[in-house]
């Protein structure tokens, strides 16, 4: 994958790590679900099933969209927000690095502080904490995406981004949720995140060294 | 599906979704934020929203994150210099991850403990929608008064049961301040003594007050100051508790007989003429039915000796020492005896604040004053639409039985404050009208008495409704969960009520974190989408007044257009159209401004110490808001209503037999606030679990020794705890007693939902509203919530 392709990656993931609503489903259903086994393919993360049952719940038509929105929305919810009994998989960095198991810590800092050397700061529509997993990924898109990035700063922080963070405390996390989620798209998802960003440090690392 | 790599770039390459989302990112608005070596770069005010106390606060950021939580050296009269372990927690809640961080919704429609809500994210919009057309459905079949509001009586709350006009707004009072609170209003003229001037007493008598242990910071430095300054202090309290083992001495009083002991002090004071004889006469009425009725009662500490088990000669010196010494004071709060502990709670509650007043410890130094607030204008006068009037409540009775206590109705303004203890009851057997929705703002199952009850209850509405910041066990129970602001998220403002000696507004400066939102929103967002939209409350109307209130002029063009004709005789200008969004928005900007004017100004804490007298104490009234204009030690209020208007001996209700041989207490822990701090692991490791409390001796007769499970039995409630056992000889051998705040089951907490021991509420009986009522119509115009009226038995486990 080029940089552009790595940040398109990005982008649709972090798309999908945000709370589910209609727009996804019209994501989906418009080729969205053909980008994503696609990037199953690129990354060779096995799909299973997860695409295919969702796709053939699109196809049941309209009336059977809400109950499909509900599903994702029912298990989104349970692994990021707020569950019964206790939330899978708390999707910020801080929880697993920071070593109090509580949310703004020093590592969410860090990233915010990252966000701001590339001129971004998190909109209040987002309301939530900066180290949220669908902002961090999409920020790798941001980074990715070439804009601003005529003297190398993005891409180096790219690569501050995914080694001294991301590969740190996404591994743990991803792995509740493919191990906690009960819609086979979300462990998906989780899949390909964990193999994009274990890829993307080995590539690093590996400049690095020849660096 | 055919699936290859290449459909995957091709899409990429269309770069839909490669750039930042707006929705997550914007354009940074200031410079990257360097780090920089200092510690902090942020200080931010608040006052604390554990407990009552407020301690102004400080919050010291670094890079976004609060690092530290200290104490405002502004605020002289809560935290006086130093906040408690549980302000410190504070910050651990607000970075809990268990937070409540959006609108939820209940996708299960069973409910119970265990029972998975299927909670499913939802938006502001559609948790109004929902709740206004549950709530409008409901009472246009039944009436206003089928939507039961669970909340405290404060101004937002009552805003929103006011514009539907449901008579049934219940708090948790009646198991807290009541008794004390409607005592001391007949008595004084105002709510329970808020202020004690405990530094300056040289003599302090308590009734098994223990709040100085329980980290109320002014009390806690009160106390040590007086002990400091050479004050004796004496504690009846059935066992030793944190703040009876400071004192000069501990008196093992038999639990539920207090009153006795107090009315022969009263008895002494009086025999041997030790009241204060100038004070008593110049601002007293009724000593000499007081006087009178003592003695034809023959209260004389023998007498109480022989129910008390307190001997007759301590009684009688304790009383001679309290008389010669001045300043002497009755120290009193909440949960102490006198509290909403034992049948004769009330009466006992009269009896201390007559031993407060027969030695002159009434706004006077050393003494209790009532706070000096500063008055603040309430909701009502800043509906959306000027025209807009509450609506008349027609239906008196309330489904916890509350309105039949016509003195505790009309001492709270027609708003009576309600009763957790029999609203169970209320709701399941045979309530007077059918109570169909409901809506709980900031409390949890396990604040109620008896969670099976209340559990049962609440379940048979039809739509209910919790508000919190942590998913706690009642937002087990709703049906929309809405995420509350932390007090470290709101930038709400507060007139202090606690240690008020002069008259202070604290502010706080914080930012939710989520999508979390105060109560005023939220009360307009139910109103809204009720289609009450002009009961909404214009907020910052009221804000702009109350900034006026404290010198401080919102200056906004765009409000003054609203405005009618000065009034002829006042001036004064009244709004007299509905705001638009444009000057809604310009208002909202204007009075932004000035509170940050005021915060900056002021150091977080608006004070007027001008409204004290020279040594820091409020100048003193000598008027009441009584009948008599006078401190009443016969009270006409309750002579009027038709209760005895003098404390007079009755017994507790429960007494130890055979089968059941202990006395139950209860406590709370230092860090603990009412379950609200369970989830703080770190405090959670200071004491994992409740135990049982018991004398050696006692331990030996049951059979069990320390770290021993024992099975507890309350007489008539029918469940059994099992508690770790603790000896200690620092309790009569025949009672027993349990920490408060454990036994959380909510499955919502990561750390708190299991293995956190029992909840002692589980042994106080469901009250039931026709017997307290039958009980009570002599003596206790607020029917007692009994909380530690019963006995128990105990086993080895
Ligand atoms: S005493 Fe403790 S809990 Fe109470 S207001 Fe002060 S800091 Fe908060």
């Amino acid at each position: 994958m080029d940089e552009a392709e790595r940040g398109a990656a990005y982008g649709l993931l972090s798309f999908f790590f945000l709370y589910p609503k209609d727009k996804h489903l019209e994501y989906l259903d418009a080729g969205g679900l053909e980008e994503l086994a696609g990037l199953c393919a690129v990354l060779e993360v096995p799909c299973g099933d997860a695409l295919e049952g969702l796709r053939e719940r699109l196809k049941a038509g309209e009336e059977a969209r809400p109950e499909l929105l509900l599903d994702l929305q029912r298990d989104y919810t349970r692994l990021f927000i707020n569950a019964f009994p206790k939330m899978v998989a708390p999707p910020y960095s801080s929880v697993y690095l920071d070593g109090k198991g509580k949310v703004w810590g020093e590592s969410t800092s860090w990233v915010n502080n990252l966000y701001h050397e590339a001129g971004l700061e998190i909109a209040e529509e987002f309301h939530n904490i900066p180290d949220h997993i669908a902002a961090e990924l999409n920020f790798a898109a941001f980074l990715l995406s070439g804009s601003g990035n005529e003297d190398g700063t993005n891409l180096r922080l790219y690569e501050k981004l995914v080694v001294e963070h991301l590969a740190l405390w996404a591994p743990p996390f991803l792995q509740r949720v493919i191990e906690g989620a009960r819609q086979p798209f979300y462990a998906l998802l989780a899949k390909l995140v964990l193999r994009l960003v274990e890829e993307e440090r080995g590539r690093l690392e590996d400049s690095a060294d020849g660096r | 599906m055919k699936l290859d790599r290449r459909t995957f770039l091709k899409a990429a390459g269309a770069g839909g979704l490669g750039l930042a989302f707006p929705e997550i990112f914007r354009l940074s608005t200031s410079a990257a934020a360097a780090t920089t070596g200092d510690l902090f770069d942020e200080e931010k005010y608040f006052f604390c929203g554990v407990c009552d106390n407020v301690c102004g606060m400080i919050g010291r950021y670094k890079d976004g994150r609060m690092r530290e939580i200290i104490a405002n050296p502004a605020d002289e009269l809560g935290a006086m210099g130093s906040i408690c372990v549980k302000g410190e927690s504070a910050m651990n809640t607000l970075y809990d991850p268990d937070r409540l961080k959006y609108p939820m919704k209940r996708t299960n429609p069973e409910k119970g403990i265990d029972v998975d809500p299927g909670w499913v994210q939802i938006t502001w919009d559609e948790a109004f929608e929902t709740i206004g057309k549950k709530f409008k459905e409901a009472i246009d079949q039944y009436g206003p008064q089928t939507l039961l509001y669970i909340g405290r009586p404060k101004e937002k709350e009552k805003a929103l049961v006011q514009a539907v006009g449901t008579p049934n707004q219940v708090s948790h009072v009646d198991t807290c301040y009541l008794t004390h609170d409607l005592c001391w209003k007949v008595s004084w003229g105002a709510g329970k003594s808020w202020c004690m001037d405990l530094d300056k007493a040289k003599y302090i008598v308590s009734f098994g007050w223990d709040q100085p242990a329980k980290s109320k910071m002014y009390q806690l430095k009160g106390f040590l100051a007086a002990k400091e300054n050479g004050a004796k202090t004496v504690f009846f309290d059935p066992r030793l508790s944190v703040t009876a083992s400071k004192a000069d001495e501990w008196i093992p009083i038999k639990p539920g007989t207090d009153l006795a002991v107090a009315l022969a002090m009263i008895y002494v004071l009086i025999e041997e003429e030790l009241y204060d004889k100038e004070y008593v006469q110049q601002m007293t009425v009724g000593f000499e039915q007081l006087a009178e009725h003592v003695k034809k009662e023959g209260y004389t500490p023998e007498w109480a000796e022989k129910i008390s088990e307190v001997p007759a000669q301590d009684i009688r010196r304790i009383a001679r020492e309290f008389g010669k010494t001045r300043p002497a004071m009755v120290a009193l709060h909440k949960r102490d005896a006198g509290g909403p502990n034992y049948a004769n709670s009330f009466p006992l509650s009269q009896a201390e604040f007559i031993l407060n007043a027969l030695v002159g410890a009434i706004e006077r130094p050393g003494g209790h004053y009532m706070s000096r607030m500063p008055s603040l204008k309430g909701a009502e006068e800043f509906l959306m639409n000027p025209e807009a009037k509450y609506p008349e409540i027609t239906e008196k009775r309330r489904v916890d039985g509350h309105d039949k206590y016509p003195l505790a109705v009309k001492m709270a303004k027609g708003f009576a404050k309600g009763d957790f203890s029999h609203l169970a009851d209320g709701m399941l057997n045979n309530p007077p009208y059918p109570v169909k929705v409901g809506i709980s703002k900031g409390y949890g199952i396990l604040a109620f008495p008896n969670q099976d009850t209340i559990i049962e209850a609440l379940k048979t509405l039809d739509f209910f409704v919790a508000i919190d910041i942590l998913p706690n066990e009642m937002c087990m129970l709703a049906d929309i969960v809405l995420p509350d602001e932390h007090f470290m998220e709101s930038k709400g403002y507060e007139a202090r009520e606690y240690h008020a000696l002069w008259p202070q507004v604290e502010f706080r400066d914080g930012t939710a974190l989520y999508d979390n939102k105060g109560f005023g929103p939220i009360t307009n967002g139910i109103l809204k989408g009720m289609g009450l939209g002009d009961y909404a409350v214009w907020w910052d109307e009221q804000k702009m007044k109350h900034f006026e209130a404290l010198g401080y002029k919102v200056e906004c063009p765009e409000y003054e257009a609203l405005l009618g004709d000065p009034d002829p005789a006042t001036g004064e200008r009244k709004r007299v159209k509905k705001p638009d969004q444009a000057a809604q928005d310009a208002l909202k900007a204007a009075v932004e401004e000035t509170r940050k004017k005021i915060i900056k100004e002021n150091k977080g804490v608006w004070q007027d110490k001008s409204k004290a007298a020279s040594d820091g104490r409020p100048k003193p009234k000598s008027e009441f808001n009584t009948p008599s204009k006078k401190l009443e030690l016969f009270s006409s209020a309750l002579n009027d209503k038709g209760y005895e208007a003098l404390p007079t001996w009755h017994p507790k209700e429960a007494e130890p037999d055979d089968e059941y041989p202990y006395y139950f207490l209860t406590n709370h822990l230092t860090w603990n606030r009412m379950n609200r701090n369970a989830n703080d692991p770190a405090l959670r490791e200071l004491q994992p679990e409740n135990f049982i409390h018991m004398h050696p001796d006692t331990a030996k007769k049951i059979g069990v020794k320390d770290n021993d499970y024992a099975m507890v039995e309350a007489k008539g409630v029918g469940k059994a705890l099992k508690i770790r056992v603790r000896t200690t000889k620092g309790i009569r051998p025949d009672c027993v007693v349990t920490e408060h705040g454990f036994g959380q089951w909510s499955k919502g907490y990561s750390v708190a939902n299991k293995g956190n021991g029992t909840y002692d509420g589980d042994l106080t009986p469901n009250r039931k509203i026709a017997e307290s009522l039958e009980k009570f119509k002599k003596y206790d115009p607020v029917q007692s919530a009994r909380q530690l009226d019963v006995c128990v038995k105990i086993t080895k486990a």
